[in-house]
């Protein structure tokens, strides 16, 4: 009677239905929790990081030295005219 | 504003779910206490009656008479005398006994034990980790031993074959010192024995292996260990299934008869061992005689470091038995064969070594390992029944040692 079928592998160290963690697995995993805690937020903590001192550096330029392109007179009352028909046409 | 910071809390209970910080709560209702004199098996009623019939009162000398209200075992002569073991109730005694009484009564409950349903081979790609038994039940891919009554039943039988396989694996959760207790010449044995068991790479075709002969481990003394069936010396094979075991059981009680129920001898002729053959990999082989009786017939001869290795699970050098041990130690040293010997607690475990460092050949004695507790240690407790008062977990100590070797000197 020593081996009843093949082992069901580690599914079993978890509730069927809800899918909560057994006392055995908790025990399994405590001497590793909480170094594998510090050791996400580490590596959550640099993209993270690097993230947020971007948006900070960029969102200090203001674009006041792109100088915008002037447009004639005539090129304005064109593209109107074009805009006009395109709304007609709908 | 209460019902933001209800909200917060759900919030944070959320993340404590995800992480799995909360203990699932136990579905294990109260179990049942019996008093030892009135337990439903009969066995216990008789033990009951022997610790009545022979042991002493801690307090007054006297029979024990009294049964302890919290654990249900008798303990004491009265109940003066219960309530003046100010000892007993401070280290809170009592509740290692009550646990005491719930395993017993646990293992004869016939319950389903899914804890003895082992598992088959280790697939190569997964590592089995030997740091405690939990992580050990894990990466072997036991069924989840929830509760501690199935550690309990499990680390029962499994302590023998694990404290072995602990030892002398690759991945020994035993630290060389100063880390841990395995000295220069502990690493010395252990490197001869990882030799065997993990031999240099060589391609298949040359055809020179150092293995001639299975590695033999001798288990001087045994008594529960003989009753273990192959299959659990087998999880010990699975560990290593690259090697071959003789495992040797010696001594006047190493084999138990299932049909007489007891202990004695194999009635094998010519004081042969009664072989046991599980499978390809592990043989039984059952002595019972004194080690030093079987070292004189010089039938196991010769004995090789790289190859053979003594334990002696709770030997008791100081009782009655040492006479045989005292005549066994020569053999044990001239084998130059590492010697692990193991403990019931800490005081038991100091005892052995005290008496080790009385004999007369401890100068050829070379320290392989100090105190340290076994990492794979029976969790199941249990009492002395002469001293109820004094509880015990097998194997919960280690200690090792070998004859000395000297070094080879130029002329």
């Amino acid at each position: 009677m020593a081996v009843i079928g093949a082992p069901k592998g580690h599914d079993r160290y978890r509730d069927p239905k809800t899918h909560q963690m057994t006392p055995a697995l908790y025990r399994v995993r405590a001497p590793f929790f909480w170094k594998n805690t510090i050791g996400l937020a580490i590596c959550t903590a640099i993209p993270l990081g690097v993230y947020m001192y971007t948006l900070h550096m960029l969102s200090k330029d203001e674009f006041g030295d792109i100088p915008i392109p002037p447009i004639s007179d005539t090129e304005l009352t064109k593209l109107k005219k074009e805009y006009e028909a395109s709304k007609n046409q709908n | 504003m209460g019902s933001s910071s209800s909200i917060s809390r759900r919030n944070l209970s959320f993340f404590w779910k995800m992480l799995a910080l909360d203990k699932p709560e136990s579905k294990e209702s109260e179990r049942p206490l019996y008093n030892w004199d009135e337990s439903p098996y009969e066995d216990i009623r008789t033990r009951a009656a022997f610790i009545r019939a022979k042991a002493l009162c801690p307090v007054t000398k006297k029979p024990v008479n009294f049964v302890c209200p919290y654990s249900g075992i008798p303990t004491h002569h009265s109940r003066e005398a219960w309530e003046s073991d100010t000892e007993y109730h401070k280290r809170k005694t009592y509740e290692l006994l009550k646990k005491v009484n719930l395993y017993e009564h646990d293992v004869r409950s016939g319950r389903k034990f899914d804890e003895f349903v082992f598992p088959l081979e280790q697939n190569n790609d997964y590592m089995v980790n030997l740091s405690s038994w939990d992580s050990f039940f894990y990466t072997r891919d036991f069924a989840p031993m929830n509760t501690e009554f199935n550690l309990a039943a499990a680390t029962k039988v499994l302590t023998y074959p694990m404290t072995i396989a602990a030892i002398i694996n690759k991945y020994s959760p035993y630290e060389p010192q100063p880390k841990g207790p395995v000295t220069v010449e502990g690493l010395r044995s252990l490197a001869a024995l990882k030799y065997t068991l993990y031999p240099p790479y060589t391609k298949s075709t040359d055809a020179v292996t150092f293995k001639e002969r299975p590695m033999r481990i001798f288990i001087l003394g045994a008594k529960m260990e003989s009753m273990l069936p192959g299959y659990v010396w087998k999880q010990f094979g699975y560990l290593f299934p690259e090697t071959k075991f003789e495992i040797h059981l010696v001594g006047p009680e190493a084999y138990f008869d299932k049909e007489t129920r007891s202990f004695g001898p194999t009635n094998e002729p010519h004081g042969r061992a009664l072989v046991k053959r599980f499978d390809e990999q592990i043989t039984l082989h059952y002595h019972t005689r004194y080690f030093h009786e079987l070292y004189d017939m010089g039938d196991l001869f010769p004995f090789d470091p790289y190859l053979d290795i003594f334990f002696l699970f709770h030997p008791g050098f100081g009782t009655a038995d040492s006479i045989y041990w005292d005549k066994a130690m020569k053999g044990l040293l001239e084998s130059k064969c590492p010697i692990y010997v193991s403990g019931y607690h800490d005081k038991d475990m100091k005892r052995e070594i005290q008496w080790l460092e009385n004999h007369p050949l401890h100068d050829e004695m070379d320290v392989l390992m100090t105190q340290t507790d076994n990492k794979f240690a029976c969790t199941k407790i249990d009492l002395v029944d002469i001293n109820p008062t004094e509880t015990f977990n097998s194997n919960s100590q280690l200690y090792a040692f070998r004859g000395k070797r000297y070094h080879a000197i130029k002329t």
